[in-house]
């Protein structure tokens, strides 16, 4: 049975060593669950025949946003992209704040299932499913922005290269046509990434489906996996080479999207530092906004003891970590502005923090400096209230920091008699509302149909995954 | 492309009567004088050369057009070829005065307005107005027919109408001219026309008794009664700018609002080139911010009721300085008017350069000032031996606009019911008089009522008739130019709706039933060849008059007001100020370009405010977009403030011509719930004082009413606006003559071809045949913004209306940038235009997803409209912010029902662009393209000065220079060459197509040493 299957762990040996060395970490997996309860807790979600109260209450509101959002869409193309408060000069206005907003989130997820797997930290697992859930989510109500804002949408495919009658290829020099082989890419590659990693439990579901309808489906994407040696054995190999190729996409991907903005040659935008700083920014925002799904839904779904206050204590260390470099960046745009002896450079950072809207760069700073310096204080990091309070003041302040680098700098670029000021529509608000409706309504079906936690890895970070160490709990 | 008429192929001339030259004189001697020639002194030799004259025209009047219909483009003639431009000359009148004009017309429907090259007025350049006539032609809005209104009900008549018209007028007027006409009104427009000039001598023959009323809501008789004043005769002054080393402006906006300041910008130009020897100095006293106030070396803010008090102070210390006065001056008295008002060193620093350039000066009084004010002017420049020189008069109709007192008469008339039948040929006087007249209620006390118009408007919903008048561009008429030249205007289309003209109309009245073009040919006199000739041309050549001489006479002695002139204006007794905007009086109101044209100072489009100066406002305590209540005499209006630098304190200024409840879809119809744009003043104007008015009081009535500037869309905050004053004298490079002598490279930097250009990348070459460049010399440009309406016309540049105008989505191409310095109450202006430089290292291409801006080998920046997707990338990164988005359907208005009309306006040259495209200028390059194609055929190269872009086309200073710099004689090779040529914003390497010539000024050093101790003063104030 497939529940009973453990995977032979990469991890054994980490655990191994640490145990030696004295320094076995706290456990992952608390309450005295063992192996069949982690797989109990985590199915029961997706197979109680009702969930629970609220989530017909969220999803409710989700799907209404969704409706939203759909007519917005279809108000836009009808209408044109007037309807939202983009001008001259400000010619990205929301949408593009948006689509840098959900990039950003979306990095979360393969950098914890990528990169931490690489590093052999064996706490992302409590995570990792939610957090690529919410990764492939994030991305596609990202990918739907740059897609919408175009002013002829019926003619977007002309950005990728399709070959035609005109032998007319799209320019590789812009930054625009990277961005879409980065997102194109990074969202396939996360969501093959996702898949995959569900193949095991999707196989657990079915097995232990009562009714043909969860066979037949759950049995459908669960690729006829058995739980055989040969299955696990080429599983982890693909896992790891996948984990490889998201790496760099991981780094890559904001990389680029920074580039939309880094290339251009407007103050405010036309800086080296930006690669990093999105990158940092991204992570930030991303383990951010799984902090913010995380919390209700462990509390909801009953999942405390596989996300443990550990796991938030350890997402918490890593946004006060990313809060501070993306701090610093602030800083030193400052600095590099000042020293580079450029009028422009110079003004568009002190317009930004005293100009029309000091109020915007006042919230990005304190939501994105100051309130992740709490979580210096363990007391703060195991508060789960707190924790989920700043979380969404991290979320609201990289919406700022977003709005605050497109916005703003255009709005007052080189030649005064140009500048402007941005005043968003109700359909600016809507639209963005109603891409929170996408992602909740996606994620709120994640929640309910899928298992949330993986179970298969959680179960290799568990000591009874390594009965040589713990002979007595065999 | 040079558009010059004498390409035309239709009017190819007759040579036969060519070479008698004894005939051309008496041409050019039968009409020296105008159309208002005083028979009654005519000599022995005069009666005989007219004698002479006739005989000879009345043999050549018999050789006639067999067919005088234009040709319906239904078949194509032999020698037509698609697509091929005509062009056509035409003319149209203006408050009074023809327009030399050029039409091109395609498939024969005109579509963009040139200046007549040949004509002396215009010499290719044309005005705002002319630019957007072409639009009028083709509004929808227009009427279509004649329509009866029986007791409040609308019938329209359809073209059958005209009979319908024919048969009840031919009795009607048969039974008035029984009576010689008593009870008979004809409101006509204010013309020069000789058809006109002629048809009202016989108009009085026939009817004795009627009244034949002229009136032109933006035309003043100020001028011409100031020279009789002065001159015992009626005059009219011309200046020649050329001459002139020393200027004086007094309220005058001499370079963008007199009817031949194409003439007056292009001779003021002539002298601001410091390469080109001396350059003038222009001084302006004026109480508004005008185009010419922005030009000025110095300007002095005074209301307008100071100005006679000014000039009187002037003149003393002028005779203290040695002029010679026919009058004894108590020159002492002027020390304390001088000294209270604090204008001593002004006033010297004038007085002095007026004496030190006899017959090198001018003052010139614009026509809204009172007659005195003029009487004294003119004579001051007869003192100064300006006549001749910088000055020159020519002699000026009698009946130019009917007097206030015959008007208030008519009204008396009107309002007792003795006036039957009220002709309204021209202009619209029910909404266009001033409230003191009350038109519209006079209209409801008369009989029969007949409007001949080009609206149902305001005037035409209270008529019994009305009747659809022919746009100048479909029918013959004539008129004369502001140099006295006869002007004559051929149709170059078929009247699109049943139009007919003014001459029509009254010949209808006189019961002679004569077309528009016999009456114009009668009026001209000419035979067959030359009136060929002469249609052909525009004009009538050599037809302007001689000046008349002049001698300084007495007047009133001047009166010294200290007071007035120290004495600051509060609340209850402000200056209100009528001016006349984009729309003029109104008659533009229903034309979108016009609407949508940023006023060259305010930038403000889609509105008119109660515009005043900082001071004023703090005192008001009012505050930009606010509301108040404007009360002046009995009438109030409520209008919204605007905040403009330099306005004199104590002045609140108004546009004339907003505010229309019949105008069309455009500027309000009550009929269809549009709103009226803008507010009508014309209930605070009165007969007496049209132009302006002391007493009026500003009400605080609170609210918010966002107004449409294209410039500073929100109010500026303190960080923003000490920017923006540190980076002006970057973006437009600025010197005094002296600084320009002592450094000629002073508006060099680094990247203006003065240090390294290095490039961090191999560029790739721009190896065409061609390098079309660009150069923009801002020390001749006057800021007058025909440049912006030329393109809009030529490059199918849409509309996009008020509320997107507020969102910062305003379409034009060519923007005319406008940045003030120094002191808030009397600040400098610069104007820079700004259109898309062209750049050699495009920033906006290489972000382009899709390679819709791409760069042409001849150094173009193309957009491929169809292949653009919209991302707006291109905008971001385009350092001037010169591209312009389609972010709706900007051009639905063209598939509405009924606006079909509309269509045929756009250029069949230039792509229509939909929503979600971005646009910019493309120097013309259908233009470039033309000559090509023409080049090719010949077999040649396109020679220097065969492309004009639209915008170099219109500029009236030549201040725009287009051509290839590869050919190192052109003229934009040499304008690049030019010691002023800089780069605008050069340091990020972009390579603009385009320079910038840094501007030139020439401020009195007495004046200037002032002005730099007082902004240091404020700077240690500050610091």
């Amino acid at each position: 049975m497939a529940e009973e299957c453990v995977a032979p762990a990469l991890e054994s040996e980490r655990i191994e060593r640490a145990e030696r060395e004295g320094l076995y970490p706290p456990p992952l997996v608390t309450g005295n669950t063992d192996i069949k309860a982690v797989t109990e807790i985590v199915s029961r979600v997706a197979e109680l025949p009702r969930p629970p109260k609220i989530w017909y209450v969220l999803f409710a509101i989700a799907v209404a946003l969704l409706g939203t959002l759909g007519t917005m869409i279809v108000y836009l193309i009808a209408t044109g992209v007037g309807v939202w408060g983009n001008n001259q000069p400000v010619a990205w206005g929301w949408p593009i704040v948006n689509f840098v907003f959900w990039v950003g989130i979306g990095h979360a997820g393969t950098l914890i299932s990528a990169i931490l797997f690489l590093l052999r930290q064996g706490w992302r697992t409590g995570i990792n499913r939610f957090a690529e859930a919410m990764t492939i989510f994030a991305v596609i109500c990202a990918g739907m922005f740059p897609a919408i804002h175009v002013g002829r949408i019926w003619v977007i495919y002309w950005v990728f290269p399709i070959p035609n009658q005109m032998a007319m290829w799209p320019n590789f020099r812009s930054p625009l046509l990277w961005d879409v082989f980065a997102v194109s890419t990074y969202f396939s590659v996360s969501l093959l990434f996702w898949y995959m990693g569900l193949v095991p439990d999707l196989a657990t579901l079915r097995d232990r489906a009562v009714s043909k309808a969860r066979r037949f489906w759950y049995g459908l994407f669960a690729l006829g996996w058995n739980g055989s040696n040969r299955h696990w054995h080429r599983y982890e190999k693909a896992y790891l080479i996948l984990a490889a190729l998201a790496t760099p996409l991981v780094l890559s991907v904001h990389s680029v999207v920074s580039f939309d903005f880094a290339v251009a040659q407007l103050p405010g935008w036309h800086t080296t530092i930006f690669p990093p700083y999105f990158v940092a920014g991204a992570i930030f925002s991303g383990f951010a906004m799984v902090l913010s799904l995380a919390i209700p839904a462990r509390k909801v779904f009953k999942l405390e003891h596989l996300i443990t206050e550990r796991h938030v204590d350890l997402m918490c260390r890593v946004i006060l970590a990313t809060g501070t470099m993306v701090g610093y960046a602030y800083a030193m745009e400052f600095f590099m502005a000042w020293y580079s002896g450029n009028r422009y450079e110079g003004f568009t950072f002190i317009n930004r923090a005293t100009g029309p809207y000091w109020w915007a760069y006042l919230i990005m700073v304190s939501c994105n400096v100051i309130s992740p310096q709490l979580f210096w204080s363990k007391r703060i990091r195991t508060n789960m209230v707190l924790v989920f309070i700043i979380s969404i003041f991290v979320n609201i302040g990289m919406w700022f920091e977003r709005f605050v680098i497109t916005v703003t700098s255009l709005s007052r670029d080189f030649l005064p008699s140009s500048w402007g000021y941005f005043s968003p529509t109700i359909v600016d608000v809507l639209t963005l509302l109603g891409s929170f409706g996408l992602f909740f309504t996606l994620f709120l079906l994640f929640c309910r149909y899928l298992p949330q936690v993986a179970i298969s890895e959680v179960k290799n970070v568990m000591p009874e995954a390594h009965p040589h160490v713990h002979p007595e709990d065999h | 492309m040079k558009r010059s008429p004498s390409t035309q192929r239709y009017w190819r001339s007759l040579k036969e009567l060519e070479g008698t030259e004894e005939f051309q004189e008496l041409l050019a001697a039968e009409f020296p004088a105008g159309p208002e020639e005083d028979w009654t002194e005519t000599s022995r030799r005069r009666f005989l050369q007219v004698m002479g004259a006739s005989l000879a025209l009345g043999a050549a009047a018999s050789c006639r057009f067999s067919e005088e219909r234009l040709v319906p483009k239904a078949s194509r003639d032999a020698d037509e070829v698609p697509g091929k431009p005509t062009f056509f000359s035409s003319a149209f009148e203006l408050g009074g005065f023809a327009q030399p004009v050029v039409l091109t017309c395609y498939e024969g429907r005109p579509v963009k307005v040139e200046g007549n090259p040949d004509h002396p007025d215009s010499l290719g350049a044309t005005s705002i107005f002319a630019q957007a006539a072409v639009l009028d032609l083709y509004d929808p809005d227009r009427s279509r027919e004649p329509v009866r209104y029986d007791g409040g009900v609308e019938r329209l008549l359809g073209y059958e109408g005209w009979k319908q018209w024919e048969a009840w007028a031919g009795p009607h007027f048969d039974a008035l001219a029984a009576k010689g006409g008593e009870g008979l009104v004809v409101w006509a427009p204010v013309s020069r026309s000789r058809v006109l000039a002629r048809q009202r001598e016989e108009f009085r023959r026939r009817f004795p008794k009627a009244r034949w009323l002229a009136w032109d809501a933006t035309v003043s008789t100020a001028e011409r009664d100031g020279c009789r004043m002065a001159f015992g005769e009626p005059l009219r002054p011309r200046y020649r700018l050329d001459k002139a080393r020393v200027v004086l402006t007094l309220a005058d906006d001499l370079l963008d609002g007199r009817p031949d300041s194409l003439r007056l910008a292009r001779e003021f130009a002539a002298h601001r080139r410091p390469e080109e020897g001396w350059v003038s100095r222009l001084y302006a006293v004026e109480g508004g911010f005008s185009v010419t106030g922005g030009n000025a070396d110095h300007r002095l803010p005074l209301r307008n009721e100071q100005i006679e008090a000014f000039l009187a102070v002037l003149e003393a210390k002028l005779v203290a300085g040695g002029l010679e006065h026919p009058q004894p001056v108590e020159v002492e008295d002027a020390e304390p008017a001088l000294h209270a008002a604090g204008l001593e060193e002004f006033v010297d620093a004038l007085a002095g350069d007026l004496l030190r350039h006899p017959g090198q000066c001018v003052v010139t009084v614009g026509p809204q000032l009172p007659a005195a004010v003029h009487a004294r002017a003119q004579r001051l420049n007869v003192l100064l031996g300006a006549v001749g020189e910088t000055v020159d008069y020519l002699p000026e109709s009698r009946e130019l606009r009917a007097d206030d007192e015959s008007l208030l008469a008519f009204a008396r008339e009107a309002a007792a019911g003795k006036v039957d039948t009220l002709v309204v040929l021209g202009g619209n006087p029910a909404y266009d008089t001033p409230g003191e007249l009350g038109f519209a209620e006079l209209m409801g006390a008369i009989a029969n009522k007949v409007h001949l118009g080009a609206y149902r408007d305001e005037t035409a919903l209270l008529s019994d008739w009305h009747l659809p008048i022919a746009h100048p561009f479909e029918s013959w008429t004539d008129g004369q130019a502001a140099d006295g030249s006869h002007v004559i205007g051929q149709p170059a289309i078929d009247p699109i709706w049943a139009g007919r003209t003014v001459s029509e109309i009254v010949s209808v009245m006189l019961g002679e039933k004569k077309s528009a073009m016999e009456l114009v040919r009668e009026a001209t006199g000419l035979g067959e060849t030359a009136w060929r000739k002469a249609v052909q041309d525009g004009f009538v050549a050599g037809s302007a008059p001689r000046p008349v001489k002049v001698q300084a006479g007495r007047l009133a002695p001047p009166k010294f007001e200290p007071e007035l002139l120290a004495e600051e204006r509060d609340n209850g007794e402000l200056e209100v100020a009528f001016r006349l905007g984009t729309v003029l009086d109104g008659r533009f109101a229903n034309n979108g370009w016009l609407q949508e044209l940023p006023d060259p100072i305010t930038k403000l489009t889609w509105d008119n405010a109660a515009v005043m100066g900082f001071a004023t406002a703090e005192a008001l305590g009012v505050t930009d977009f606010e509301k108040i209540r404007l009360s002046l005499g009995g009438g109030s209006v409520e209008l919204p403030v605007l905040r403009v630098p330099g306005v004199a304190r104590g002045v609140v200024q108004v546009e004339l011509g907003y505010g229309r409840t019949a105008a069309g879809h455009v500027a309000g119809l009550n009929d269809d719930a549009v709103e009226p744009v803008g507010v009508d003043v014309n209930p605070l104007r009165s007969l007496a004082s049209p132009w302006f008015v002391v007493g009026g009081e500003v009400t605080r009535l609170g609210g918010h009413y966002p107004l449409a500037t294209t410039q500073d869309h929100h109010a500026i905050d303190a960080v923003g606006y000490a920017e923006r004053e540190g980076r002006v004298p970057e973006l437009v490079r600025e010197a005094t003559v002296q600084e320009y002598h002592e450094n000629p490279l002073f508006a060099k930097r680094a990247p203006d071809g003065w240090g390294p250009e290095a490039s961090i990348f191999e560029e790739l070459p721009l190896e065409g045949e061609y390098r079309w460049g660009m150069a923009i010399d801002l020390s001749v440009c006057t800021g007058c913004s025909a440049c912006t309406i030329a393109c809009q016309a030529e490059n199918n540049i849409p509309v996009v209306g008020k509320e997107q105008v507020l969102k910062g989505r305003e379409m034009h191409w060519i923007r005319m940038d406008r940045y003030f310095t120094g002191d808030l109450e009397n600040p400098r202006a610069a104007h820079q235009p700004l259109t898309c430089q062209q750049c050699e290292l495009a920033p906006c291409e290489s972000v382009c997803p899709v390679a819709a801006t791409v760069h042409s080998s001849e150094g173009l920046n193309d957009m491929v409209y169809n292949r653009c997707i919209g991302t707006r990338y291109c905008s971001n990164n385009c350092p001037y912010k010169v591209r312009r988005f389609n972010y709706l359907n900007f051009r639905k208005d063209l598939w509405k029902k009924g606006n079909e009309i509309l269509r045929m306006v756009n250029n069949p040259e230039v792509t229509v662009r939909s929503r979600g495209v971005m646009e910019k200028c493309t120097f013309c390059v259908q233009r470039i393209q033309a000559a090509r194609r023409d080049a090719a055929v010949e077999q040649r190269n396109i020679r220097e000065g065969e492309v004009q872009t639209a915008c170099q086309q219109v500029c009236p200073t030549g201040a725009i220079v287009f051509g290839d710099l590869n050919d190192s004689e052109s003229a934009v090779s040499k304008a690049h060459a030019n010691t002023r040529a800089y780069r605008l914003l050069g340091e990020l390497n972009d390579k603009p197509r385009n320079r910038f010539l840094a501007r030139i000024r020439n401020p009195h050093p007495a004046l200037l040493a002032l002005e730099e101790a007082a902004r240091g003063q404020e700077a240690v104030h500050h610091g």
